[in-house]
């Protein structure tokens, strides 16, 4: 296995207007076969990072690095995004999506896909537009996970799936993915999710981490839940 | 990659552009014999005098939409791919952001070329429909064509030469006027150089644009001036061509200076946009 961090981001600053940062000198260095939990209040940055590292934004400052490599758009092939907002075409088909990833990407497995999809009764020859939004969510969650990448980053993946489909994701997410890859979650169901992660941030406003560790340890260290030390750090 | 893309591009505008096609093709048979029966006064019953106005007017509104379509689907697909939450999946494709570009501007000119071909064909099946005299509409109009283009080369070869260069700036304005449409969606280039260069590009493409539209008046003027000082008697009939194509031309020109003048307020709208907000909705 590859001691090289699957992501390190130095000095990583990002503002939507001026004087007002949502991402002021971010540092953080993942390693290779981590889930890694990135729990903070709304607005705090989270997601503004995850789009950093995909891509999808361009930093003000700072450097970001995918397994060893600067950012670049040859990144996006080691990356494998689940934003928290629908963004599949609706009219698409869901077999159709298959064939897409499928052609874009190399790391793609279809049986996996196809099997997960099975598994959670969603047909082959679904109409997205005709899918509950829980039920969009999860064909896309099986689309990222389905890919045999570096890196996930996984904004809010379980924010509208019901409680009983909850253990199956949880369960995909940590079964599916390459033991040479990293997870980064962010979300605010710290209780469902407590139990998949290795380590966890709590990061504040303006992209500060206030806590971070090895979630057992930490665990073992307080005798608390990350759930419970999360409300400590962040009660109005 | 670019094959990718494009088959993908492609195969999202052709549905909706297939049936549109089938309709008016199918139409237009119809609409032409219609169309036939209200000339020459054949139609006794009124019903089928009104179906036959109805048929005429809906082929005649469908072809009016299918050619909107045709350039208002591609340009469409760079919105949707770029400016609403499907660009999640658009920019985080491993594919160069300027194969991405291309695919797309590929798919909206094949869109907009078989638009109009189909769009042509339908209304040569119409005319073939529709009597004139003891011929179909559709050999007179090819005579007057022929005629046309006889005449104008006839003159001396002026007039074929405003002609010729009216359908190539024409065509340099739909192009130049298409590619700041989509440019105007897709500009999230400015991450690299090669943005930078694109944007550069688009800047000489308005440039140009603009100097071509304004060249062209002038140039009439003058060529119009010439003529009436080289042969009195083409003066009356050759002015007055020009004038008509002066007009047509100044139209084209004002409607598409518009146009661009909209597609360049919505690229430094949308560069504000990405600087100062998510790109994303």
């Amino acid at each position: 296995m590859s001691n090289t961090p699957v992501l390190k981001c130095e000095n990583l600053c990002k503002a939507y207007k001026p004087g007002k940062p949502v991402l002021r000198n971010f540092d953080l260095t993942i390693e290779p076969g981590r889930i890694v939990g990135l729990l903070g209040p709304n607005g705090c940055g989270k997601s503004t990072f995850l789009k950093l590292v995909s891509g999808l934004l361009v930093p003000d400052g700072g450097k970001i690095e995918i397994c060893g490599e600067e950012r670049s758009e040859n990144s996006n092939a080691y990356i494998s995004l689940l934003p928290e907002r629908t963004y599949f075409d609706s009219r698409s088909r869901v077999n159709e999506l298959i064939s897409l990833f499928s052609d874009f990407y190399e790391d793609f497995d279809s049986e996996v896909a196809c099997k997960m999809l099975n598994d959670l009764h969603i047909p082959l020859d679904a109409k997205l537009k005709t899918l509950s939004k829980g039920m969009k969510e999860k064909v896309q969650l099986i689309m990222v996970m389905s890919r045999k990448t570096r890196l996930y980053l996984l904004d809010e993946p379980i924010g509208g799936v019901d409680p009983a489909s909850r253990e199956y994701i949880l369960n995909t997410i940590i079964t599916n993915y390459n033991p040479e890859a990293s997870i980064i979650i962010t979300t605010h169901l710290i209780a469902d999710i407590e139990p998949v992660l290795d380590d966890f941030a709590f990061m504040t406003y303006g992209g500060e981490i206030v806590r971070m560790g090895n979630a057992d340890t930490v665990r073992e260290a307080t005798g608390k839940t990350l759930d419970e030390l999360f409300r400590e750090e962040f009660r109005c | 990659m670019l094959k990718k893309c494009l088959k993908y591009d492609l195969k999202s505008l052709l549905f909706i552009w297939s049936v549109l096609s089938t309709a008016i093709i199918t139409l237009s048979a119809p609409a032409g014999i219609s169309m036939g029966m209200m000339i020459s006064d054949s139609v006794e019953n009124e019903l089928f005098a009104t179906l036959a106005v109805i048929c005429i007017a809906l082929y005649f509104t469908l072809t009016c939409g299918y050619l909107i379509y045709g350039i208002g689907a591609g340009v469409r697909r760079f919105y949707l791919n770029f400016r609403t939450d499907e660009a999640y999946l658009t920019f985080t494709l491993p594919v160069k952001r300027s194969t991405l570009l291309n695919s797309k501007l590929l798919a909206t000119f094949i869109s907009f070329a078989a638009t109009f071909a189909v769009a042509m064909i339908s209304i040569l099946i119409f005319l073939s429909f529709v009597p004139d005299g003891d011929s179909t509409a559709l050999r007179s109009f090819f005579v007057i064509i022929g005629e046309g283009l006889k005449e104008a080369w006839a003159d001396g070869g002026i007039l074929s030469m405003i002609l010729i260069l009216e359908f190539i700036i024409m065509a340099i304005e739909i192009t130049v006027t298409i590619i700041l449409a989509c440019f105007s969606f897709a500009n999230r280039t400015n991450e690299s150089n090669k943005g930078k260069k694109i944007t550069k590009k688009i800047i000489i493409g308005i440039l140009i644009y603009f100097g071509f539209g304004l060249l062209f008046i002038p140039l009439m003027v003058i060529i119009g001036t010439i003529i009436s000082y080289t042969d009195a008697v083409a003066i009356l009939g050759t002015l007055s061509d020009l004038e008509s194509l002066a007009v047509l031309l100044l139209t084209m020109n004002i409607l598409n200076m518009a146009a661009t003048i909209v597609n360049v307020s919505l690229y430094y709208d949308n560069l504000n946009i990405i600087k100062n907000k998510l790109n994303l909705a």
